[in-house]
């Protein structure tokens, strides 16, 4: 499923000593991008430059102050947005990770992951058949009795992807999947994410670690402080940062990060 | 219902359908084909409602088995239930031993004694007058009474009984208000909640939770009454009770307020309990609530002592939503309430669960997206 987000801006209300009481403080300032069908997104950005924001506001449990956002190519944020069940019934073929992890504690793996796929309409064998798909290709098929909370951090991440993937989702909203995981997690992970995309799957993602997501990402957007900075392929952002392109090992995106954000260097392609 | 639309798909309902599909608006696909759209608007709402139910029922059913599986709630029936049992044996025993005369019943042979002597009087005096006679003695023996000690009006098995309900009903709700505020405020703090709003309207989650947590509660309730009630039929004292209710109406007539008492404070506790940040929060949020309880509690209380005050706090107090739930089935029992007057506080307050679940879903929607 296609992800527009056009012209997304969010303001909040801080509460300060000044006199005038109440600061504006600007979270999102004109973000656009798209996630064709089929295609991953990877978003970078400093800690609090906007990433978790602008996917809360697409999975729609924040609200926007302006701004349209499309999915397929039904408006579920925005002025002319459908109407809550339908935009409901969009939202359901959208698999979300938030950032701080969501899933019960004190349930059984596989017991919640069929509980949440068939929440998001699946029926209970399709959403069996996927749970098992799911943790068996993220090894943690062994857990599945387990209560989650009784897993290492880095097994409940697994989980979480499945919690993700299984609901048979035609678009992933991943925040920080690979944040605090070992080598082989993120290898694994990446490798679902490779398995996924081959069917179609659009996936919009956020991670600190830019050499996977120079690897992964057909396209890289650069937010900070609520601006979108860069936007384009990574090869294009290589060229832009001024480094070699035909290298046999290409860039690591780490190194020209800096440049990319430099105030002087910024070139907001739209 | 597909099914009907593949079949035919020229059929009108088809073409709304894939109109509401395809996003366009009703309205739109009503004015081009008016009168076959009208007769199939009600299918599209069958179809969320439907949803609708779905969802909620997936709640529920999540709520209903993470809470029986639950260790607390395992104990707590099993403690309440040997509690129980204790109890009733111990009254069991005492009933058979050669201890004092329960205060009612001495009460009675009192009244009877009085009743007898100015019958005997009255009838020396006066002869052959039946009604006059009757009336002298009813007077008479009110005199007699009020000059023994106003032991007789006051029946302490009525008052022990509504206590000991009253202090169920209070224990019950703010449990379960406890239960649904830790629900909620962990799904905030773990930020489920976002997965699942992202799938379902809070209406549907918060009608879901109370649904299946009322419903784990009522079970682990019915299971303690049938427990200590067959526990006090065994040891001899099942059969007491008050002239008017036997103890098992009683337990009925709790479980039935209770019902009502929960649905209006349900939403309330889960609306509070989600305007905190974490889940340790909790017991602050939902204070005012609790000082509801307490003071609905002990209004309970105090009405039954204080009977035929024409106050007009302890005469409202019966039908007032949120206490009358304690209230008003303390006032039944001591016959402090007709059943006529029962049913309109039944009515005033089912008619407030509505409106405070309208209310609690409107803060609660607030308070999760900041």
């Amino acid at each position: 499923m296609k992800l527009e987000v056009k012209n997304l801006e969010k303001t909040f209300k801080v509460k300060s000593k000044n006199p005038a009481g109440i600061i504006t403080k600007l979270a999102l300032n004109d973000v656009s991008f798209d996630v064709p069908e089929g295609e991953v997104f990877g978003f970078i950005g400093a800690n609090g430059a906007g990433k978790s924001t602008t996917m809360r506001i697409v999975m729609g449990v924040m609200p926007e102050t302006s701004g349209e956002v499309y999915l397929g190519n039904e408006c579920v944020v925005g002025k002319n947005k459908v109407n809550q069940e339908r935009a409901l019934e969009l939202r359901r073929s959208v698999g979300y990770m938030p950032a701080e992890r969501g899933l019960y504690g004190k349930m059984k793996v596989e017991e919640q992951l069929i509980w949440f796929s068939m929440l998001k309409g699946l029926t209970k064998n399709d959403a069996q058949k996927e749970v098992k798909f799911w943790l068996e290709f993220l090894q943690v098929d062994e857990f599945a009795e387990y209560r989650l909370e009784k897993l290492s951090t880095g097994n409940a991440q697994r989980v979480q992807l499945a919690a993700a993937l299984s609901t048979k989702p035609e678009l992933l909203i991943l925040d920080e999947p690979f944040s605090g995981l070992d080598p082989i997690a993120v290898k694994v992970m990446a490798d679902a994410f490779r398995e996924s995309v081959k069917s179609g799957l659009s996936i919009l993602f956020s991670s600190h670690q830019l050499e996977l997501i120079g690897e992964l990402c057909d396209v890289v957007g650069i937010i900070q402080s609520g601006k979108m900075v860069q936007l384009g392929t990574p090869d294009e952002l290589r060229q832009r940062a001024g480094a070699p392109l035909m290298t046999e090992v290409p860039t690591p995106l780490a190194d020209i990060f800096g440049d990319l954000v430099l105030e002087e260097k910024i070139e907001v392609s739209a | 219902m597909s099914d009907e639309y593949e079949a035919v798909p020229t059929n009108a309902s088809a073409s709304v359908e894939a109109a509401q599909l395809n996003g366009a608006s009703l309205e739109a696909a009503q004015s081009t084909d008016a009168a076959p759209a009208k007769i199939n608007v009600p299918n599209i709402m069958e179809k969320y409602s439907r949803i609708k139910v779905n969802n909620t029922f997936m709640v529920a059913k999540r709520e209903i088995t993470t809470r029986i599986h639950s260790r607390i709630y395992r104990n707590s029936t099993i403690m309440y239930s040997l509690i129980g049992i204790i109890f009733t044996s111990l009254a069991g025993k005492s009933n058979n031993s050669d201890a004092p005369e329960p205060e009612v019943a001495k009460a009675a042979e009192e009244a009877a004694t009085y009743h007898d002597l100015a019958f005997n009087e009255v009838m020396k005096e006066h002869g052959l007058d039946p009604s006059q006679i009757l009336a002298e003695i009813t007077e008479k023996t009110n005199a007699l009474v009020e000059a023994a000690g106003a032991t007789v009006t006051f029946d302490f098995t009525k008052y022990i009984a509504a206590l000991i309900i009253a202090m169920c009903l209070m224990i019950a709700l703010t449990q379960t208000g406890n239960v649904i505020a830790q629900g909620i405020a962990e799904e905030k703090g773990s930020k489920v909640v976002e997965i699942l709003l992202s799938s379902l309207k809070p209406v549907e989650l918060i009608l879901g939770k109370v649904l299946g947590i009322g419903f784990s509660e009522i079970m682990h309730l019915g299971i303690v009454y049938v427990v200590v009630y067959g526990s006090a039929m065994l040891n001899g004292v099942g059969g007491g009770g008050s002239s008017e209710f036997s103890f098992g109406q009683m337990g009925m007539l709790a479980i039935l307020w209770f019902i009502i008492g929960y649905a209006m404070f349900a939403a309330l506790f889960a609306a509070l309990a989600c305007s905190v940040q974490k889940a340790d929060e909790v017991p602050m949020a939902i204070a005012p609530i609790m000082l509801i309880v307490c003071v609905g509690f002990f209004m309970s209380v105090y009405s039954v002592l204080v009977p035929n005050s024409t106050g007009l706090i302890l005469t409202t107090v019966k039908f007032m939503p949120f206490f009358a739930p304690f209230c008003a089935p303390i006032a039944m029992i001591n016959g402090h309430m007709t059943v006529a007057m029962m049913v309109i506080a039944l009515i005033i307050n089912i008619i407030t669960v509505p409106i405070t679940f309208i209310v609690a879903t409107k803060l609660y929607t607030n308070s999760i997206q900041k």
